[in-house]
């Protein structure tokens, strides 16, 4: 076999220069990125330090809150305002006079071409000698 | 269409158009409920028939869309024109589109097909 090049085998080649250049370059890349973390953590830190200024003098001073007041602001107003939208979603309903319980939004009764009667108010079923005929199914 | 309602208001006008064709055609009174039926399909379907104001002459078609039942109730009068098998026939045609969730469209189908066996045969007058 003939070797086409110079045989990386043989003592004293200078080929593996090249890997030993693209090792360095990766840890000098390395290196820049580790360093400009640390630099923008610190900077960052300094940048942030007015931050954690004291109160300013000519501010005025904040009186003693009420813990009564406090709730009623915190957890009254959310209420309140609860109820005025539940009121102002089932307010149309109710007035139409729709069921808005949960789970009683079943089909409403529709009689086309029938008389307006309840069925508390409806005639008495067939009973064996009826005339009338018809028939049933299932779907 | 109001929460509970099975119908809008086109579909409310076609089936009321559909019962007026057939009652036109059928000389029949046609009456049609849908909802629940309270106890019994088969009874409370004859209950609903009993109150109509001629039930001897009419047709009421009950749907129960929760139960998948449908009821036809024929009066005496409207039997000896429309027979129990031809009542029938057109309670298939309503199970086919009720089957697809075409409520409408079935009972449209099913009106004017019991219109249409309902009506009177048509009599051949032979002249001499």
């Amino acid at each position: 076999m003939k070797w086409v090049g110079r045989n990386r085998s043989e003592p004293g080649n200078t080929d593996i220069l090249p890997d030993v250049t693209t090792t360095l370059t990766s840890l000098r890349r390395l290196l820049i990125v580790v360093v400009s973390c640390l630099w923008l953590g610190v900077a960052s830190l300094v940048l942030a330090a007015p931050a954690s200024a004291d109160v300013p003098e000519y501010w005025p001073e904040a009186g003693e809150i009420d813990k009564l007041e406090a709730i009623l602001l915190l957890g009254g107003v959310p209420l309140l305002l609860m109820v005025v939208i539940s009121f102002l979603v089932y307010a149309p309903s109710i007035i139409r006079g729709e069921r808005i319980a949960p789970g009683h939004a079943g089909t409403e009764n529709q009689w086309l071409g029938g008389p307006r009667k309840s069925a508390g108010e409806l005639a008495a079923p067939d009973t064996e000698d009826s005339q009338a005929g018809g028939a049933s199914g299932r779907w | 269409m109001a929460a509970g309602d099975p119908f809008s208001g086109a579909e409310r006008a076609a089936l009321d158009a559909a019962i007026r064709k057939a009652e036109q055609l059928s000389r029949a009174e046609f009456s049609v409920f849908v909802g629940k039926a309270e106890g019994e399909p088969r009874e409370f379907a004859t209950r609903l028939h009993n109150s109509l104001v001629a039930p001897a002459r009419s047709i009421l078609v009950m749907v129960d869309p929760a139960a998948r039942a449908i009821e036809v109730v024929t009066g005496a009068y409207v039997r000896r024109t429309l027979s129990d098998s031809e009542v029938e026939l057109a309670i298939i045609a309503m199970q086919t589109a009720f089957a697809e969730a075409d409520l409408v469209d079935g009972l449209r189908r099913g009106i004017a097909m019991l219109a249409d066996h309902a009506r009177s045969p048509q009599t051949l007058h032979a002249h001499d």
